[in-house]
């Protein structure tokens, strides 16, 4: 059986240009000196005052959340404190000059009411009315009363009698 | 050059903090730097890189030596945490800057037929991958032995293992070495 050869012997090692020493006496000081300074910085968790600083931060966070934001809720909150007829009755006695679109201005459209429609009901009355007075079944003399009590000047030159118009 | 401090020694120094820590740190590198170097050297194949692996390799032993518990000898566990930073730093950087590392470690001469179509670069990068797939003792004893020329009696004072015991791994070592030379050689 052939013996198998040693690799080893059919190999030499490169020499490696090691450093000397005054290099890893170096790298060593280097290191201590790099730990030691991280040691030393304390975290800022690990600081009371970082503590004491967060309470306060949180605090104030607190106390500006619970506070209106602006000017406007301010307003609206003191409005809150006062019904309806104290401030009908403040506006009468106090405010001349009454400015409904400044009102607006503060009332959301939610609150603005619908206006509340006849029923239809009602409507068919009104129309069933309409047959029974016709302007023909009016006296004129009646006719010439309901102009006077409403000041209608039938004589002014832009009024045109529209008959369609006088359906009560 | 001061006298070698044993590794209890060393452990105890370094836990009582402020200048002795410094002082077992310092005696750490001076004792072992050197063969950790080397070891590095092996694998990165040039001086920047091997000084920025035993750097970092330098850093996580200062930062966990006060873990270190003295199951098995400090060279052991600093040899394992340097293998384990070296490949996985030549990982990073390879993939970070294609970074060529087959500078060769080995010259090849000429005798062996399954060696004479080979270079010293292959046959370089052959050993040590062949040094990674064996077991951790028989890496260190092979890599004092091999490449650090210890004696056997040193070695066996740093890692408080028997001359027998090492005479024995390392002679497996070098058997695994050369099947799997061989092996990938000859496929």
């Amino acid at each position: 059986m052939k013996e198998q050869k040693d690799i080893f012997n059919y190999f030499n090692k490169k020499d490696s240009d090691n450093p000397d020493a005054s290099y890893f006496e170096h790298m060593a000081n280097n290191i201590i000196e790099k730990e030691t300074k991280k040691k030393t910085v304390t975290p800022l968790y690990k600081k009371p005052s970082f503590w004491i600083i967060a309470a306060a931060a949180s605090l104030a966070f607190i106390l500006v959340l619970n506070l209106p934001t602006s000017q406007e809720d301010n307003f609206l909150v003191a409005l809150n404190d006062f019904s309806s007829n104290e401030i009908a009755g403040y506006i009468s006695q106090n405010i001349t000059d009454f400015d409904s679109d400044l009102i607006t201005e503060y009332i959301s459209e939610n609150d603005i009411e619908e206006p509340v429609l006849a029923p239809i009901e009602d409507l068919e009355i009104i129309e069933e009315s309409e047959s029974n007075i016709r302007l023909e079944n009016i006296d004129s003399q009646e006719i010439l009363d309901y102009f006077d009590s409403e000041e209608i000047d039938i004589y002014e030159e832009d009024f045109q009698l529209d008959y369609d118009e006088l359906y009560i | 050059m001061a006298n070698p401090l044993d590794d209890k020694t060393i452990i105890e120094l370094f836990n009582q903090g402020g200048a002795n820590a410094d002082h077992a740190f310092k005696a750490i590198v001076n004792q072992y730097g050197e063969q950790l170097y080397g070891q590095i050297r092996g694998i990165a194949r040039n001086h920047e890189l091997t000084n920025d692996i035993l750097q970092n390799v330098l850093i996580k032993v200062y930062q966990n030596l006060s873990k270190f518990k003295g199951d098995s000898a400090l060279y052991t566990w600093m040899y394992r945490i340097t293998r384990n930073e070296s490949i996985n730093f030549l990982k990073k950087e390879k993939l970070r800057t294609g970074v060529d590392i087959d500078a060769p470690i080995l010259e090849i001469i000429a005798g062996h037929d399954v060696l004479d179509g080979t270079t010293s670069e292959m046959i370089s990068n052959l050993l040590q991958e062949a040094i990674l797939t064996l077991p951790e003792k028989q890496a260190i004893v092979f890599h004092l032995k091999y490449f650090e020329e210890m004696k056997y009696k040193d070695i066996s004072q740093k890692l408080n293992v028997s001359e027998g015991g090492l005479k024995a791994n390392f002679h497996h070592a070098k058997q695994k070495i050369q099947e799997y030379i061989l092996s990938q050689l000859n496929q």
